[in-house]
């Protein structure tokens, strides 16, 4: 087969390629086809407490009969970190997707272009596709952390792309060189599946079609609602400055309580999504998401927040927390844009303190109470339908008065109109 | 200047009186619309009862509300606007104007067409005044009122509850069924153990707050739906609905074509049976406090659900960035009475015209609240190719190209590198 230019090059530089693995197919011949072509290679894999990962050091024998070593780096307090500011930050993508690839490729960049610079790479390779967004979010980072540093992308190769079509290709160059591949049962799953501990992303294959439901998903997190209890469980969190310190009583790290609210959220059903989103790169692309916790965790804050929060930083919360979201979502979270944001999203969260309990039943959360809020802005005096010492109903006169006023304007001067803008689009 | 039962006449009601005003008053047939219309009838005002048939929930027949009022020597004018409420739930579905906690605005929405449509009629019969019952804390009386300034800037409007004169009289329920007794108006009352707490409702849903729902130690599940059922109570089985979209508005419903009023209507069974749209929040009132709710929105709520995975397909990124700005806006101009300002319209508009490609046949799979995607078909305006997206090789989008794409792209992300832009510590530790 012919060779890649670029990875001749590479090999005629005599730098070291660092390849982000996962221990798949698609790693073992990424990192056989580079030393084929004369590249020095060392491996590097990300430990973000992935849920479909029985043990993350099983990816270094499942690498090493293709003659390379793999550094495995544990990055689980960073990915319960970022999960904690993203759950801060509302920061969801089209459909309520809490962003569990987005987050995860932040903390691998972050993480792994640190392990390589250690070692002595001087070339990132990373597995992801030319139609996705991981390629940008991968090359991105790398380019903002050290502008200095190469990227690979293997599958924009066109030689590679010519010798490895598919996955039958792939499993044929591991067979010639006697290296096994245990296959995920074809039946069993007809989709492809990116996991952490903030949740999965499933896409592709079966997944592609409109007309495929989104059942078709197993949940590897938790269940579908079906499959839930058939009774409430209730939960406790406390929160304080936005953060999750405490569930059911007890003081956690944040990674516990991630941990915890996955398992909690999981077994009720909690946190199963789906949407048609916009990638980065303007295409649409179709996903089924699982995060129980993050979503578990979201709901709750929302209540403290919601008590919390008066209207006008309520609306200057949403901005921010969409700011925040694209930019995750497009890989660019260190943008200075991004930081700004998130700053002030800790600013707004710094009196979000408050005791939430809810009531988890198949897959929904219901509020049950809101206690220990010192800084909440609801006063029941002031709403109340009963009479009290609240806001003088009286008052209310003048405020209507001064409000009339304006409004008698806009029909003073012809600017209103009261039929139905549909009717009057129709008929124009 | 004292009336006959030796309470201070209120100095507005003695107003009213003395102009020979026709008091148009919105009633619902319930406790405080009796009060009320007694109250200035017995000040001496001319009176006039009006009431909107919205097709509320709670509502058995609407007409039975001209029985209530009819002891307290009042006509009562019933004014149908239930295709308006329906019109107003289609456009509210397209601009998915929920508010905080995703409330559907069913009162809200309720109002406007309220305001608009019973004024006209209080017009036609020459009444020169509005009276509503809403309180003086709350939403309404904004709503109200300003849809009445900016329809008809020279109707004057009356509060009865922000009268110093009658908040004396009548501080609470008891004293309203001790007046009624009085002058031999009986009044049914509703079990106040059965149910601890208030309800507004049309076709469109229903708003629970106050009394026991006031406490934040309340869970919302002291609430007994109308519209449906709690999904704890609905069927362990899915049910498959199909919604066929012509320009961002539902016109058939499992392959029958339908008015926009019968599709809402149907929703709203289909939906609440499984339990669908039930919500809560602590919201942001008009005039700045917070208040409690508990809300259902059945048809909205799976009409919503069904739109935005059109929507999902059709609009662009920048297209959803612009919609979802138009929606907030929407939304917040709804729930404060505004919307029939100039920018609510335009707004509207505007999504109208985002909606125009927006073409498609969804079906849903309803269990116990959920509603999950089944398929999207026949959607001859999406912007969603397989190929373009495929993980498996194709025409679509060459990968290739993505190279060229990425080397742009890391030019402006170096130039930040350069120039010490970049901090990659965590915000939360630099802030400690």
């Amino acid at each position: 087969m012919p060779a890649s230019d670029i990875l001749k090059q590479f090999a005629a530089d005599g730098v070291t390629v660092g390849i982000c693995v996962s221990g798949g197919l698609d790693s073992k011949t990424v990192a056989l086809r580079l030393q084929q072509d004369g590249c020095k290679v060392r491996c590097y894999t990300a430990d973000l407490g992935q849920p479909d990962e029985e043990n993350i050091d099983d990816v270094i024998t499942k690498m090493a009969p293709c003659g390379v070593e793999t550094v495995v780096v544990d990055l689980k307090d960073e990915m319960a970190e970022l999960a904690f500011e993203c759950i801060a930050c509302l920061a969801q993508y089209d459909g309520g997707y809490w962003q569990s690839t987005g987050l995860g490729r932040i903390v691998t960049a972050r993480g792994l272009l640190a392990a390589m610079k250690k070692d002595g790479c001087s070339v990132l390779s990373h597995g992801a596709t030319g139609r996705g967004n991981d390629q940008v979010r991968f090359e991105r980072y790398v380019n903002v952390l050290d502008p200095t540093f190469r990227v690979y992308a293997p599958w924009r190769d066109q030689a590679l792309l010519d010798e490895f079509p598919g996955r039958t290709q792939m499993l044929e160059f591991l067979h010639k060189h006697n290296i096994t591949h245990q296959i995920v049962s074809q039946a069993a799953k007809r989709y492809s599946t990116d996991a952490n501990i903030c949740g999965l992303s499933n896409e592709a294959e079966d997944l592609e079609s409109l007309e495929t439901p989104m059942s078709i998903v197993n949940p590897v997190m938790g269940v579908w609602p079906q499959q839930a209890p058939d009774a409430v469980e209730e939960v406790e969190f406390r929160f304080e400055k936005g953060r999750c310190v405490a569930i059911n009583g007890k003081t956690m790290t944040p990674l516990e309580v991630l941990d915890t609210a996955n398992k909690i959220g999981g077994r009720n059903g909690v946190g199963i999504s789906h949407a048609l989103e916009n990638r980065i790169l303007g295409t649409k692309s179709r996903g089924v998401y699982e995060a129980p916790g993050m979503a578990l965790l979201g709901h709750a804050i929302e209540y403290v927040y919601q008590a919390v929060l008066d209207r006008r930083a309520t609306g200057l919360f949403k901005y921010l927390s969409k700011h925040i979201s694209d930019q995750i979502y497009d890989g660019r979270y260190f943008d200075p844009s991004t930081r700004a944001a998130i700053g002030a999203v800790w600013d707004l969260a710094a009196p979000c303190i408050g005791t939430v309990k809810v009531g988890l039943y198949k897959g929904h959360v219901h509020f049950v109470s809101l206690t220990d809020v010192p800084h909440s802005i609801y006063f029941e005096e002031d709403a109340s339908m009963e009479a009290s010492s609240g806001l003088n109903p009286v008052s209310s006169q003048g405020f209507l008065e001064v409000s009339s006023v304006e409004a008698k304007a806009m029909a003073k001067s012809g600017l209103i109109d009261a039929t139905p803008v549909w009717k009057k689009r129709r008929t124009a | 200047f004292f009336s006959s039962e030796n309470m201070p006449e209120s100095a507005l009601l003695k107003d009213f009186a003395d102009n020979n005003d026709l008091v148009g008053i919105c009633v619902s047939g319930g406790l405080d619309s009796k009060t009320v219309a007694l109250r200035l009838r017995k000040a001496g005002v001319r009176v006039l009862c009006f009431t909107a048939d919205l097709a509320q929930p709670d509502e058995e027949n609407i007409n039975d509300v001209k029985d209530k009022m009819a002891p307290c020597g009042v006509e009562t004018v019933v004014v149908d606007l239930k295709n308006e409420m329906a019109e107003a739930a289609f456009e509210c579905v397209a601009c998915q104007a929920t508010y905080d906690g995703g409330y559907w605005q069913s009162t809200g929405l309720g109002r406007y067409v309220t305001a608009r449509g019973l004024l006209t009629e209080m017009k036609k019969r020459g009444c020169t005044v509005l009276s509503h019952g809403a309180t003086g804390r709350g939403n309404d009386q904004v709503r109200f009122e300003r849809y009445v300034n900016v329809i008809d800037p020279t109707f004057k409007v009356y509060a009865p509850w922000r009268d110093q004169d009658l908040l004396q009289e009548f501080p609470g329920r008891t004293e309203m069924l001790e007046y009624l007794k009085k002058h031999d108006i009986g009044h049914q009352i509703v079990s106040q153990a059965a149910k601890r707490y208030s309800t507004d409702a049309n076709v469109c849903g229903l708003s629970n707050e106050a009394e026991d729902l006031e406490s934040m130690e309340t869970p919302m599940t002291i609430v007994n739906p109308i519209m449906g059922v709690w999904p704890k109570d609905a069927p362990d089985t899915m049910e498959e609905v199909t919604m066929r979209f012509e320009k961002g508005r539902c016109v058939a419903l499992n392959g029958e074509a339908m008015t926009p009023l019968t599709v809402l209507m149907e929703c709203n069974k289909i939906a609440g049976r499984n339990g669908v749209g039930i919500s809560q929040a602590l919201e942001n009132r008009i005039l700045g406090t917070k208040s409690r709710g508990v809300y259902e929105a059945p048809g909205m709520t799976l009409l919503g659900k069904g739109l935005d995975c059109v929507y999902q397909a059709v609009l662009d990124r920048r297209s959803t960035n612009l919609f979802k700005y138009l929606s907030q806006h929407i939304s917040d101009q709804i729930y404060d009475g505004r919307y029939f300002d100039p920018s609510t319209r335009a707004a509207i508009g505007a999504v109208w015209q985002l909606a125009e490609p927006a073409n498609g046949t969804v079906k849903l799979g309803l269990y116990k609240g959920h509603m999950l995607f089944l398929s999207l078909t026949d959607c001859p305006h999406s912007i969603y190719y397989e190929d373009d997206a495929s993980m498996e090789a194709s025409k679509g989008l060459n990968p290739v190209s993505s190279q060229g794409f990425l080397e742009v792209s890391s030019v402006e992300a170096k130039a930040m590198a350069k120039s010490g832009l970049i901090d990659i510590e965590s915000v939360w530790k630099r802030k400690a």
